[in-house]
């Protein structure tokens, strides 16, 4: 990335340094991108180089928690580089300052995961009578799921199986409570 | 045939029908029945037998009948006139059938008309996340993973995984004690 700085001045670096940092928090800067390159006299092959080399380096930044990598650090690995001073105070403060946190959160958002529970919609039916027979008087619970990847699950609930769910449930969150209280969750490198 | 063996061969009936008609038992026909039952019955005897006993315990089993409706069911049976009507062995034999069988038949019938698929079980574990491709993770906190079987009646169950995080829990708790108010209410009703 270095050798392509060359001639790059601090309003380009600037703009483009904006453009991946919005790519990172996974906003589409294809527009932005685009209009950087037909306004710069920098070929594009070069561009291309320079944005590859920031993504990397601001990613691989954040990934590092703050306790761990210190500023100064930071900033003696990109003099190593061979990047410029200037440059150097732009990328620091993208990572240290305070859109740091809105750049963990949307990079954490494509950490591999079940799908989660966004809809949760429930009836309780009673069966007076059926085609089998004529005097059911069963309860049982209608529960309609919608989940994160768009799909929908429903299913019918016994009373008993239900009493059982509502069981596991409470343990799960006692289970979390607990958790929360030891010592595991404060795990330091 | 001594009344012993009567109703031994009856209860068995009785208890043949239930598997054909009530418990999907396949491999139980009518022909196995009589080979096996009633080998030394004419084929038109048998088949009417059969018939009839079917018809009732159908009759008993749709108005799943308590003791009391059910006695007096029998007793206006045995009174019938024509050969149609019941011997005592045979209602004794019907009567005690039912005894034992009502629950298994009602939970047969019942699981008919249910056409969604219908929870058969759970498994669920808490995890604590240290780390992923991306980055720090700690201040995450514990994720709970479900797995929840579903399934219809005879056929093969579907499993389906989600996750949670600590106060999506809470709030699918709060709706079950929701669901839970509302199930005691009806049934402090009927």
């Amino acid at each position: 990335m270095s050798k392509n700085l060359k001639d790059v001045d601090q309003e380009l670096f600037r703009k483009l340094l904006k453009a991946v940092v919005s790519g990172l928090e996974g906003k589409d800067c294809r527009e932005v991108m685009k209009s950087i390159a037909e306004s710069s006299v920098i070929p594009q092959e070069r561009l291309s180089h320079i944005i590859a080399g920031m993504h990397r380096v601001l990613s691989e930044a954040i990934r590092i928690p703050t306790s761990l990598l210190k500023q100064e650090t930071f900033k003696e690995d990109l003099r190593e580089l061979r990047i410029p001073e200037d440059f150097i105070i732009d990328f620091s403060s993208v990572v240290f300052g305070n859109r740091r946190a809105a750049l963990e959160a949307a990079s954490s958002q494509n950490d591999p995961h079940l799908p989660t529970l966004e809809e949760f919609k429930w009836r309780v039916d009673v069966s007076i009578s059926t085609s089998s027979l004529a005097r059911a008087l069963q309860p049982s619970v209608l529960m309609q799921l919608k989940l994160s990847d768009g799909s929908f699950q429903r299913f019918e609930v016994p009373v008993l199986k239900f009493q059982e769910l509502r069981y596991n449930v409470a343990l799960i969150l006692k289970e979390m409570n607990d958790l929360e209280k030891k010592s595991i969750l404060k795990i330091q490198d | 045939m001594a009344d012993v063996e009567v109703t031994k061969s009856l209860s068995g009936l009785l208890n043949g029908i239930a598997q054909m008609v009530y418990y999907n038992k396949r491999e139980i026909t009518e022909e196995l029945l009589k080979n096996e039952l009633y080998p030394e019955m004419p084929l038109e005897e048998f088949k009417a037998l059969y018939e009839k006993m079917k018809g009732l315990v159908k009759s008993i089993a749709t108005a799943d009948m308590d003791h009391a409706q059910l006695e007096a069911f029998l007793t206006a049976q045995t009174k019938r006139q024509g050969g149609i009507g019941l011997s005592t062995e045979q209602a004794a034999a019907l009567s005690r059938f039912w005894k034992s069988q009502r629950v298994r038949v009602r939970g047969s019938l019942l699981a008919q008309s249910r056409w969604e698929p219908s929870l058969r079980g759970l498994s669920w574990r808490v995890d604590l996340q240290t780390g992923d491709s991306y980055g720090n993770t700690v201040h995450r906190g514990p994720v709970a993973l479900m797995e929840l079987e579903l399934g219809r009646d005879g056929q093969d169950s579907e499993f389906v995984c989600l996750e949670f995080d600590e106060t999506k829990v809470n709030q699918v708790l709060k709706k079950m004690a929701d669901i839970q108010e509302s199930i005691d209410r009806i049934v402090c009703r009927t």
